[in-house]
């Protein structure tokens, strides 16, 4: 084990899988070059040269098509659209393309290919540069979603993905890029659609995802001191979801808070408080909270903008709330 | 004066580097237009002037590198270039500029602003709804600049030039009345007045036969949850209720009464296993958690024993009930002394007692459940007067007229499920004993015989022991030795 930050994490994650395969390949808009813009491809294009690493136009379209293409014909490619709002623009071939494959063929036709990407605010990149697209893709069958929050998910994650035949959307919080954390020296992968209980607790079930897991985590130990024992569970594949954990875990603690960045309502919170209405209500003692983000663009000001994203005091007070506090 | 400093792009920025100076010191450079380009490990920016001015000393040289906040340069008017140097550093920057920078990499200007550009010649910025107001009202956006002194103009500055009374059509949303408060009454519901539970707190107040009311009234409190239920329980121990049983919603929820209206199936009867049905059900819940019960099979030609039993029902006629029962029977009795330990019973944990009298149980099938009454020394009977016994026995038991010592001491069991039709049945053993025989049907099957396949009558013998105390061989061994017995069964005759 050494410590590594998640940018080291990702990193490493590719090169390994670009050395490991060489279908595997990864090209977007200022990966190469200059290491991507926040510096996570650093040094692979030296590596692995021009023909593997590679920039591109400012066009997403094209960087969707292209894989697509790619993917078909074989190969994996690694795409990085800079900034999660871009998924816009390439959601179509996402969506439309992508997720289809496999249905409209019939025969096993996949396509394997991985769709890189930041998310997330509190770095003032104002309203077109900081939002949290999943519930744009959540409802598309046919792709994985993948929201690490350590790390060792981060790596083993990245490389169970780029090993995976369906296309996986990799969401990279921009905030958590400098966190560190213990990551194994040797090989290994994380595998998909596998959740993971972070903490243990008896008292109520917290469920977090990608960057709000930390937040979860640190909620978990303030609430710790007022005697009261938070479960945090970390989905790490949001589709996928592995929901018996979840079940299992409210049917213990008989209360449900759900923790994510992106605005609450139309949030993947209330997919997860929908499944736990269908399969466990009569084990809830409150009803379900849901902690998210207004209803309303990531603002730029720096104060609004620390307003709009849940920390830890949402989660505590949600926490209360279940616990009729 | 503006004094341009490095300003933080982001949280994770520390330091920049000055990539181009736009202007010469002394250059005179208009509000809005860009002065220099820097990098911070996202992308390269720009910083602008915000006043009108020249620019009057650059203090960081293009290429360094610098910390957030280090002064790069100053831009003031021409009087201000000594007054400033002696104040450099002391005056509060006052408006920062562009933070955000373009971190996505649109083009920075492609063509660089021209530093003589006539400020008011340059189309001024406007928002989206600015111009468009602007166009209804056929007005300059040149002009509001002009006259508001605004380079960035909004829909208010458009407004504020053009203040035409007709503008009340209202369609800014953000002015909307907020609705008054919603005030939430207590819903009241038929079964627990106004009363609320947590679904938990129903559960496991249906569990312990409490009626939420009265958790409620014990509690204070109109809203139910577990932590309430709990507390009554704690409180009243003179009114324990049955303890939840299992998980608990799952299997409570027919009884809830909010859910009441699942249709469960009707009940014919219930009520506890009784007389032989109540020893069957203890006997065989002893067998199923403490023996290793284990079953063994032998395929037995029985077209000779047939064939000698029809014979011998012509011969004694009705004076003898004669039964292929007696012939196993009579067969087992020979085979278990040289395989003893299935005439034993486990009597505890460190004790198997072998038995040396052998009184084999037959299992007849009555209408008050199974009853196994017993054959006393049945190697010491005959196929004749074990027919008799069998017979006695199995009109007793069906008369209820056996009495007490015919249904005790048994060392084996012999069962026939074959005249009910069994083609293969493993009957379970007869606890304490350690091992039971099944007869199944006689079937009519090809078999071979000196090479040639010939019809022959057959049947299975099934040995179910108690794997605790009798090794598998001897089990193959005893059902061997009953077979070949019962193959040549004139020797059972004698």
């Amino acid at each position: 084990m050494s410590e590594h930050t998640v940018r080291e994490s990702i990193n490493r994650a590719l090169a390994e899988e670009l050395e490991r395969d060489e279908r595997v390949f990864l090209y977007g808009e200022d990966v190469g070059d200059y290491g991507g813009l926040y510096q996570v491809t650093d040094g692979l294009q030296d590596r692995f040269g021009e023909e593997r690493v590679f920039d591109t136009p400012l066009s997403e379209t094209t960087l969707g098509g292209t894989a697509v293409g790619a993917a078909l014909t074989g190969t994996r490619p690694v795409v990085e659209i800079m900034f999660g709002d871009f998924m816009a623009i390439i959601a179509d071939q996402i969506t439309n393309f992508a997720a289809k494959m496999y249905f409209n063929y019939g025969d096993g036709t996949g396509v394997p290919m991985v769709v890189r990407t930041t998310y997330g605010a509190g770095d003032q990149f104002g309203l077109h540069h900081s939002q949290s697209p999943i519930g744009w893709f959540q409802n598309v069958p046919g792709i994985k979603i993948v929201a690490p929050s350590t790390p060792h998910d981060y790596k083993g994650l990245l490389k169970a993905s780029i090993r995976d035949d369906d296309p996986v959307i990799f969401l990279e919080n921009k905030l958590r890029y400098e966190d560190e954390g213990e990551v194994p020296d040797g090989e290994y992968t994380v595998p998909l659609c596998r959740s993971e209980r972070k903490r243990k607790g008896e008292d109520v079930t917290v469920v977090a995802i990608g960057g709000m897991v930390d937040v979860a985590m640190e909620a978990a130990e303030r609430l710790e001191a007022d005697g009261v024992d938070a479960e945090v569970i970390d989905p790490r594949t949001v589709v996928p979801l592995d929901k018996e954990p979840i079940f299992d875990s409210v049917r213990k603690t008989h209360r449900l808070v759900i923790v994510h960045e992106a605005a609450t309502f139309g949030g993947f919170g209330g997919e997860i408080a929908a499944e736990v209405a269908e399969e466990a209500l009569f084990y809830l003692d409150a009803p379900i909270e849901r902690v998210g983000a207004p209803f309303t663009p990531v603002p730029f000001a720096e104060n609004l903008e620390e307003a709009y994203l849940p920390d830890e005091e949402d989660v505590i007070e949600a926490v209360q709330n279940t616990l009729g506090r | 004066m503006q004094t341009l400093t490095l300003p933080k792009g982001g949280k994770t920025m520390e330091e920049g580097t000055v990539v181009e100076w736009l202007l010469e010191e002394g250059e005179p450079v208009s509000a809005g237009e860009p002065v220099l380009y820097f990098e911070s490990d996202k992308a390269t920016s720009e910083i602008t002037a915000d006043e009108d001015g020249v620019l009057l000393e650059r203090s960081v040289a293009e290429g360094e590198t610098v910390p957030v906040g280090t002064e790069l340069g100053r831009i003031g008017s021409d009087d201000e270039a000594i007054e400033g140097a002696d104040t450099a550093g002391t005056e509060p920057t006052d408006g920062e500029p562009d933070p955000a920078g373009k971190p996505e990499g649109e083009p920075d200007p492609g063509s660089k602003p021209k530093p003589n550009s006539d400020p008011a010649g340059a189309a001024p910025r406007a928002t989206p709804s600015a111009r468009r107001i602007a166009r209804e009202r056929g007005v300059s956006l040149s002009a509001v600049a002009a006259e508001t002194g605004v380079r960035q103009i909004t829909r208010d500055d458009v407004e504020a030039y053009t203040p035409v009374g007709a503008d009340t059509n209202g369609d800014d949303v953000t002015t909307a009345a907020e609705p008054d408060e919603l005030t939430v009454e207590p819903v009241s519901n038929p079964e627990y007045g106004d009363v609320l539970g947590s679904p938990w707190a129903r559960v496991l107040a249906a569990n312990h036969g409490i009626p939420l009311s009265a958790v409620a009234d014990e509690t204070g409190t109109d809203r139910v949850r577990a932590s309430d239920v709990a507390a009554y329980v704690e409180n009243e121990p003179r009114e324990p209720g049955p303890e939840p049983t299992g998980p608990g919603p799952d299997a409570a929820v027919g009884t809830e009464p909010v859910t009441g209206s699942i249709d469960e199936p009707a009940i014919a009867r219930e009520g506890p296993p009784t007389g032989a049905r109540g020893v069957m059900f203890d006997r065989m819940s002893t067998v199923a958690n403490e023996y290793a019960s284990t079953t063994t099979v032998a395929r037995v030609d029985v077209t000779d024993l047939v064939s000698l039993y029809d014979q011998l029902s012509a011969a004694w006629g009705e004076d003898v009930p004669l039964s292929l029962t007696a012939f196993v029977v009579r067969a087992v009795a020979r085979s278990l002394p040289e395989h003893d330990v299935l005439n034993a019973e486990v009597t505890s944990e460190e004790n198997v007692r072998v038995y040396e009298d052998i009184n084999v149980g037959i299992a007849a099938d009555t209408d008050e459940g199974l009853l196994v009454p017993t054959i006393y020394d049945a190697d010491d009977r005959t196929v004749r007067a074990l027919s008799r016994e069998i017979d006695r026995l199995a009109s007793g038991a069906r008369d209820g007229t056996l009495d007490h010592d015919d249904m005790q001491n048994g060392t084996f069991t012999v069962s026939n499920a074959g005249n009910l039709g069994a083609y293969i049945n493993t009957p379970q053993i007869n606890p304490p004993q350690t091992a039971v025989l099944g007869m199944c049907a006689i079937v009519d099957e090809p078999g071979v015989v000196d090479g040639e396949v010939v019809p022959r009558k057959m049947m299975h013998l099934t040995l179910t022991y108690d794997h605790r105390v009798v090794e598998g061989a001897t089990a193959v061994g005893f059902l061997r030795t009953v077979k070949s017995l019962l193959e040549s069964p004139e020797s059972l005759l004698s």
